[in-house]
């Protein structure tokens, strides 16, 4: 399994996926993070304010704009677990793959762990510009951040970037699902996106009690650390069942599958 | 040089095993109730080079999957390498192959995709740059695979598959896009490999190139197989046939009807006439036209090449 890593990444390490990943998710980190001292105290077309000055003076504050990324991220590893897995049909490599490697779950297995690797760089690059980012911001904004340097701040930056990461691999999971389902990158990539973006959205949006039941819904919720329509542990555990019945399928679609591509 | 003393030894010592390289028998791949490979049995002899026949759709490809543990049989059962075909873990760690034409990650460049496998094979990487000079390709080693020529993209296939040093090379059309240079090449490779002792088992479209190569000929047609055995058996099996020409074209028909007379049967082609009799007999043609006043100016025996075999087994026409 540890040669499956390394040959993987080898791939993943690339200029344009491996720089061009990094470049991207630090760019969409100080975005999002910057967007939170941009509104807050700013009331949102009528509804209740998102986030205020005393929210981000907490020891919680520090990350805020971190869990904020956390659905991005997702995005993010979807499309790179989707794409990479789904690539290896596509371009005929599965063939050459499986040659030097017939043992199929050690090979997904060591796939889908260096690409978890590359999920949690993902995820430490993002919390570290992130936090870079809310300590600019707070300068900015003359914020009062002495409880960010307290150790219940620690505690929930830590929290925050496992529940982020979580969710992170578990957008991950979903992405290498499809990947060995549908072998096309566009195709796997376009549908996870259509069905967690769009279709799980109206269905949120219209009817709040799905949320419960929808894998990414569920993820999200993971990253934000639980919120007020689904508790955090109902919303880990409904993910990580989601995610064991996803690697399970996976595993067995791909031990089975014949491989004529 | 005591090297190569040592590789011919072991050649040698291998050619004398008994045990096949590959060894099927009912191998059968079925999809919807059709049978695409259909109670295939044939063996493989070790250090051998095998030439894998049939037209398209022939299911020559299916039957190397098979044999990859790429795709699972319907039926039947085999060996590589004296290891049975549901378990290709056991045996692939010594078999090299190229299936359906080369591919690699075209973002990477022709020695990357290289150190790729020979990481996922637990392969020293030093091999890599020993490969690519082989197939005359480390000069370019550096450049990405999209800007390959598809000869260089067939040299680096090859490059692959022997990058585990392999007992056993399965190669599917390894010359498809080569130029008649790239094609002698690789014949010339092939042939190096089977007196270092690899068994090759090839397929191609070029049956004159297999002509030349192969000891052995596995041939298909529509999943069935129609031959098994040694080249040499194959042709010498055809008729062989003894083409004459006449210094007056008008003799010709009285020495066909002469040839049929002795129980001969012939065909005449562009003024020339094609003796369907057994080589040997030549010497007693000429005499026997000479005693009719006919006078020839040409004798000449034929054997019929591989490709008219194959389209005679197959019932088709070139």
């Amino acid at each position: 399994m540890i040669r499956v890593f390394r040959a993987e990444w080898r791939k993943t390490r690339r200029p344009t996926l491996f720089i061009g990943t990094l470049v991207a998710i630090t760019m969409v980190s100080i975005l999002t993070s910057s967007i939170f001292f941009l509104v807050m105290d700013e009331p949102r077309r009528g509804r209740e304010v998102r986030v205020t000055k005393a929210m981000f003076e907490q020891a919680g504050g520090l990350t805020l704009g971190f869990a904020n990324a956390g659905g991005l991220l997702g995005v993010v590893a979807l499309c790179i677990f989707a794409a990479q897995m789904s690539q290896e049909y596509s371009l005929g490599t599965m063939r050459n793959l499986l040659v030097r490697q017939p043992r199929r779950i050690t090979l997904l297995l060591g796939k889908y762990l260096s690409m978890a690797s590359f999920a949690m760089l993902i995820v430490l690059v993002s919390a570290i510009v992130s936090v870079a980012t809310s300590y600019v911001g707070a300068n900015a904004k003359h914020l009062d951040t002495t409880l960010w340097n307290t150790s219940a701040a620690y505690h929930s930056l830590f929290l925050t970037f496992v529940n982020v990461l979580i969710a992170t691999l578990g957008y991950g999971t979903i992405g290498i699902f499809l990947g060995i389902i549908l072998r096309s990158p566009i195709s796997s990539i376009s549908i996870g996106l259509a069905w967690l973006l769009i279709i799980e959205g109206i269905l949120a949006a219209v009817l709040t009690s799905t949320r419960q039941w929808l894998p990414g819904q569920l993820l999200s919720i993971v990253a934000a650390g639980g919120d007020p329509d689904v508790s955090y542990s109902r919303a880990l555990i409904s993910a990580s069942l989601f995610m064991v019945l996803a690697l399970v399928a996976s595993g067995l679609l791909f031990k089975r599958r014949d491989v004529s591509a | 040089m005591g090297g190569k003393l040592q590789f011919s030894w072991q050649a040698y010592v291998m050619s004398l095993s008994a045990e096949p390289a590959i060894s099927v028998s009912g191998l059968t791949k079925k999809y919807g109730g059709r049978a695409v490979v259909d109670h295939l049995t044939f063996d493989v002899p070790k250090g051998s080079v095998c030439g894998f026949v049939g037209p398209n759709g022939a299911g020559k490809t299916t039957t190397i999957r098979m044999l990859l543990g790429l795709i699972s049989s319907s039926d039947g059962q085999g060996e590589v390498l004296g290891m049975p075909l549901r378990h290709p873990e056991n045996y692939l760690s010594n078999v090299g192959a190229m299936i359906e034409g080369p591919a690699f990650y075209p973002y990477l460049s022709g020695r990357e995709n290289l150190k790729v496998l020979a990481t996922l094979g637990g392969y020293p990487h030093s091999r890599v740059d020993d490969l690519l000079a082989r197939v005359d390709l480390l000069d370019r080693g550096g450049s990405k695979f999209k800007t390959y020529s598809l000869g260089m993209k067939q040299r680096l296939g090859i490059a692959a598959a022997l990058l585990p040093q392999p007992e056993l090379l399965i190669l599917d059309e390894p010359t498809n896009g080569l130029d008649p240079a790239g094609i002698h090449e690789i014949r010339t490779l092939l042939r190096g490999l089977a007196d270092e002792g690899i068994t090759v088992f090839v397929s191609s479209h070029l049956l004159i190139e297999l002509e030349q190569i192969s000891d052995h000929l596995v041939i298909l047609n529509e999943g069935k197989l129609l031959f098994a055995g040694k080249t040499n058996h194959l042709l010498e099996a055809q008729l062989a046939s003894i083409v004459v020409r006449t210094k007056r074209d008008e003799d010709l028909v009285q020495l066909a009807a002469i040839v049929k007379s002795l129980g001969y049967e012939s065909t005449m082609e562009n003024q020339t006439l094609h003796v369907f009799a057994p080589v040997d007999w030549a010497a007693d043609l000429n005499r026997v036209a000479f005693d009719a006043g006919i006078v020839l100016s040409g004798l000449a025996t034929s054997r019929p090449s591989l490709e008219d075999t194959f389209f005679e087994m197959i019932g088709g026409s070139k």
